[in-house]
This record gives C-alpha cells, structure tokens and sequence, in this order.
C-alpha cells in the first residue's frame, strides 16, 4: 500500500511537470519574442530575423527589416542582393519559375516572361505597386559600385547581384509593356495607344540594361532588335507592333 | 533501465574535507587545459531516450550512452555487469515524413504550376535522417564501445544568402571505438571516470546556389564529391566527476565532464580538423522507491563558451520516470525546444521513441528540425 503510494506521488509530480512543459506549448524556451525565459533569452538579430522573414515568404518584413540594415551600413554590399530579391519577391516576382524557364528568341521573353511575371489582371490595382517594387529591385543593384558587381567575380554575391540585375531589368521592362496591355481582366491592346514617349524609352532602357547577359539577357539583345525591325515612327509604334506579333 | 536507475544500496556517510578538496583540484587540473577552437559542444554520441528526455545527461545517462555523456556515471550502479549489448537508432525528420506522405497521396502533376508548387514544396521541406549503432560492454570499472553517428541535413532555400535559391548539405558523421575507465577509489560519495576514443569524424557543409554551375560542376568530379566524404581521424579523451548525495528516498548528483582534454586534433582532407575542449556542469536529483523513481536533470555545457554558442544550446533539462523498471518516460528541452521520449524495457530487449528538436541556426527558430528517434536495443 505504502509502495502504491510512493508511486503514485512520483506519478503526480511527473504530471505536474509533464502540464507545465506543455503549458509551454511548442515554442523554444529562450526565443525573446515567443519564449518563457525569464532571465536570458537570446534575441536574433535583424539580420535573422530577415532571413526568417524571406523563408516564410513575408516580403514586406524582410525589405523593411533589410533595408534598415542597408541604410545602417551602406558600404555592407553583401545585403543588396538579398534585399534586391527581397524587392522582387514583394512585387510578385518568381524566381523559380526563372529557374525552370525557357528563355529563347526574340519574341520569347515577352511570352515566357509573361507566363510569371504578375499581371494587372493578377495584381488587379495593386500592379503599379508591383511596378514600384520591381525597380526599387533594380535600384538597389545598381546602387552597388561595378567592382562589387563582376560576373567573373569569385565572390558569390558579386555573380548573384549581376545575375539578379539582368533578370530584374529584363522584368521590369516586361511589366512595364503589359501595363499597356492588359486590363485588370483581359489582354487588351487598345491600352497601347496611351504608352507616352517616356514610358517607351524607360521600356527600351531596361530592357537594354539586360541585354548581353545570357539567358534573359540574351533573349532581350534579340527582342530589342526585333523591336528596331518593327514598322512605325516611333519607339510607342514599334514597341506596340512588337508587342503584339509577341504574342 | 538499470543504468537510468542506479543501486540505490549504498550506506549513507558525511561529506569530508578531503573528499571536497579532491574534487577542486580534479576541477582545477581540468580548467588548466587550454581551449581551442571547432564546431558544437555535444557529445559524439548520445542515446535517444536521453535525448528525447531533455538531453541533459551528465548526471544520468542510458546504457553506452554513459561511457561518452559522462564515464564517471559507470561505477554508480548495482553489481559489477553494467551492460553488454547493441543499440540501434533510426532518426528521421518529421518534415521527411510529411513530404514522403503528401508525394504518396498528391499524385503526379505534369504541368508548369504543378512543377513549380513541388519546387516549392522541395524547398520547404528539409530532408533529415540517420541512423546511430552502438555496441557497447561495461561493468563498474571499465567500459568499451565501437559506435557510429550518421546525420544527412538536405535543405534549400528560394532565397539563399545571395538572393538566388540556394542548396544546403549538412552532415555529421561519427564513428570510432571508445575505452573507458571509471573508479570510486577517492571516496564513496565521488566517482572519476576517463574516456579514449579514437574518432573517425566529418561534418561536411556545403551551401551552393542553384545557379552556380561552376560549383555544380566542380561536385560532379571525384575529388568534388571526394572533400565531401572523407572522413578524418584523431585521438580523444573525456573525463569526468560524479558527486553523489544519496538519500532513503531522495539523492542528488553533481557532475563535472571535460569533452576532448586539450583539443581533439583530427587529421585528413575533411574540413572538421579539432573538437574543442569544453567543461560542463551536470545537476540531478532523483525521488525514488525500490523500483520507482522520478529524475530531474540540468546540465550547463560548455562554460567557457568554447564553441561560442548561445545559452539556448548549452542549457539542457529535463525529467524522466521510471516505472518498474521497465518502463520510462520523458520529457525535457532539448536546444530549447520542447522533446519528448518513452521506453519500454522488456529485459534483454529495450525500444525506445523519442520526439525532439535539434536547431542548426545560431538562434531559436532560425532553421529548427524536428525529429523523429526510434530505437532497439538487445543487451543485458
């Protein structure tokens, strides 16, 4: 009897400690932000916490979070890839359908591109936020000084931020030209008649800006000049010719 | 379970001056060895029920796990056999288990999106196995173990260090033959144990970004892929102390352990080239009956920091029960993170499960991986 007892005491008290590990729940006990240390947690940096950010696919978090690290330390050149990405992925950018695409002729990068890139019919009104993020995107590339940017660099983030950048600009110029052509729910190329002179010129710029790379970068040296052999007097005339026979 | 639960025979005696001034100058003589540098502060191995149970083992350990978590366990236990066996690990992730489950029941999708949503899926599924076999004889005095310790960590990322996708490949793998020698010879209240081992070691990590195809490439060549798997080899030694309190109905233990005395140096073409040495502290007190008992443990390692890692990796604690002998549970936090184990001791044949997280970033949440330990052991 006694011996049951004795039991059962051990039982209870591994109860009790069996509730208050689970009172804990699944959190880790000295995370600051979600765990129960009282005394010394062990508090991520910014860094972390941006890199926790882009695995969960918070974009909005991990630009906000890395560009107060750029902006803390503007020499670091290391972060602007990362918050170069960081920008793309908020504007809507897939950066594993490029991996898996098919770049090739002159008229594939409007299509291939196109295939990925958010639209207005997938944005909807919030599109032109997706333009402004995609050249904050480029942006923060370019920002970076030429030596840090080598393709031929042995340093990683160098051959990333001149990959990155050919891929950003050759996207931004594609979305900027389905800006004209989409509505919020169809193709629809009778919006290519308001393109200004400006907008065709910041088309042609970025896709310029990508033109030589390879893969993108080649498919955009072939839409440019397949843009020039287009009829029309101005680059709004070409560019809206080329735009359709893209298609 | 004998080894989780001790003899409990020994008569009672007061603490001497002697006994203490003993203890400080095993202290002192350990503290003197110069730190060096290398990778985690954990032991090379370490038994799953211990670890689903907090993993704070210095001041109890499970059958071999006892040569290498602290030597100085090994004297401390009824009759001269301690244990002869072989213990068998499975390690699985539970995220390998999920992704496994939803490849079986999601069927095959041919298109871009579906190819691009298993991309995704991919690279939100870390892959992690191993497997950990020991097999081991102790009694009071001596103890020897050939062992290994195998972890594969595949993960990737859509958004590397770089900004690109990115691959990361972790191992750890651990083999070797350990040779231990405990003694209780300085004082009935004390135990001193040492542990030799010779390692055959590797811990490659290797990040690659998807679109370096130089690096790609470079693995594709027998010596790519040959830095990845070699192995090195070193000597090392562990000692440790035992303080023990013993109650009727109560005791408490005090630990002291020294992992790799001066720097375990490895040789080879692997990049692990020292396992650090670092000093531990282990607390323990256990309620108990003839047969029963409830064990609560803490252990602060690595005290100087050797390794340079956060609190939340060196702090380990926990709680077992052992009913009967033959049936154990626990519950614990392992790198911070809630774990859970159970036992099952059928004599000559033990099973063990356990649930626990292991954290590969430098903080809590950064790039946890839960795990999934199924063990057999046959022994006695």
């Amino acid at each position: 009897m006694k011996k049951i007892h004795k039991i059962n005491f051990a039982l209870v008290v591994f109860v009790i400690f069996s509730v208050a590990f689970y009172g804990c729940g699944t959190v880790n006990l000295f995370d600051c932000d979600t765990g129960r240390a009282k005394s010394k947690c062990t508090k991520r940096t910014k860094d972390e916490d941006a890199r926790i950010a882009l695995d969960n696919g918070d974009m909005t978090t991990a630009v906000k979070l890395l560009q107060e690290l750029v902006d803390a330390n503007p020499t670091e050149y290391k972060r602007y890839p990362l918050l170069s990405a960081a920008y793309a992925g908020k504007s809507g950018f897939d950066i594993l359908s490029v991996v898996t695409a098919n770049f090739g002729g002159a008229n594939s990068l409007v299509q291939t591109m196109t295939s990925f890139l958010p639209t207005p019919i997938t944005k909807g009104d919030l599109y032109e936020q997706s333009l402004v993020d995609m050249d904050s995107s480029v942006d923060t590339l370019n920002i970076i000084p030429a030596e840090y940017r080598e393709s031929t660099s042995a340093d990683k983030y160098a051959t990333s931020a001149v990959l990155q950048l050919t891929l950003y600009q050759a996207a931004y110029g594609i979305m900027l030209l389905n800006k004209f052509t989409y509505s919020t729910t169809e193709y629809d190329a009778s919006k290519l008649s308001s393109m200004t002179a400006e907008d065709a010129a910041k088309i042609l710029e970025a896709l310029a800006g990508a033109a030589g790379a390879a893969g993108a970068g080649a498919s955009a040296t072939a839409a440019i000049a397949a843009i020039q052999a287009q009829p029309g007097a101005t680059d709004q005339e070409k560019l809206a010719a080329w735009s359709q026979a893209a298609r | 379970m004998r080894s989780l639960y001790t003899s409990l025979s020994r008569p009672r005696k007061n603490w001497l001056p002697w006994e203490f001034l003993s203890f400080f100058v095993f202290l002192t003589l350990v503290m003197d060895q110069t730190s060096f540098a290398a990778k985690g502060s954990a032991p090379v191995y370490e038994d799953p029920f211990d670890i689903g149970s907090g993993g704070a083992s210095l001041t109890r350990a499970s059958q071999a796990g006892m040569m290498f978590s602290n030597p100085a366990l090994i004297p401390y236990g009824p009759g001269f056999h301690r244990w002869a066996g072989n213990e068998s690990t499975l390690i699985v992730g539970k995220d390998s288990v999920e992704f496994a489950k939803s490849m079986k029941s999601g069927g095959a999708d041919s298109s871009a999106a579906g190819t691009t949503k298993m991309i995704e899926t991919v690279l939100k599924t870390p892959i992690h196995a191993g497997a950990l076999n020991n097999f081991a004889y102790i009694n009071r005095v001596f103890g020897f173990s050939t062992f290994s310790r195998s972890e594969v960590d595949l993960s990737a990322k859509k958004f590397g260090d770089t900004g690109l996708p990115a691959v990361r490949f972790r191992a750890e793998s651990y083999s070797g033959v350990g040779v231990s020698l405990a003694s209780m010879a300085l004082t009935r209240f004390a135990s001193v144990g040492v542990t030799g081992k010779y390692l055959y070691a590797s811990e490659p990590d290797l990040a690659i970004d998807l679109t370096d195809t130089e690096k790609i490439k470079s693995l594709q060549s027998p010596t790519g892929i040959k830095s990845l798997v070699s192995m090195n080899t070193g000597i090392g030694y562990d000692a440790g102390m035992l303080l023990f309190f013993q109650g009727s109905s109560n005791d408490l233990r005090l630990a002291f352990k020294a992992d790799d005395l001066g720097g375990t140096k490895l040789k080879g073409k692997a990049d692990l080239k020292l396992l650090k040495q670092v000093y531990s502290l282990g607390l323990g007190y256990t309620i108990h009956t003839g047969t029963d008992a409830i064990v609560f443990t803490l252990d602060y390692r690595d005290i100087k920091k050797a390794y340079q890692e956060e609190l939340f990796k060196r702090v380990r604690m926990g709680t077992k029960i052992l009913i009967r002998r033959h049936l154990g549970l626990g519950l614990g936090y392992y790198d911070g993170w809630p774990s859970y184990a159970v036992e099952l001791d059928a004599f000559i044949i033990r099973l063990t499960a356990a649930i626990y997280t292991r954290e590969f970033g430098a903080k809590p949440g950064i790039d946890p991986r839960t795990v999934y330990a199924l063990g057999f052991t046959m022994g006695m």
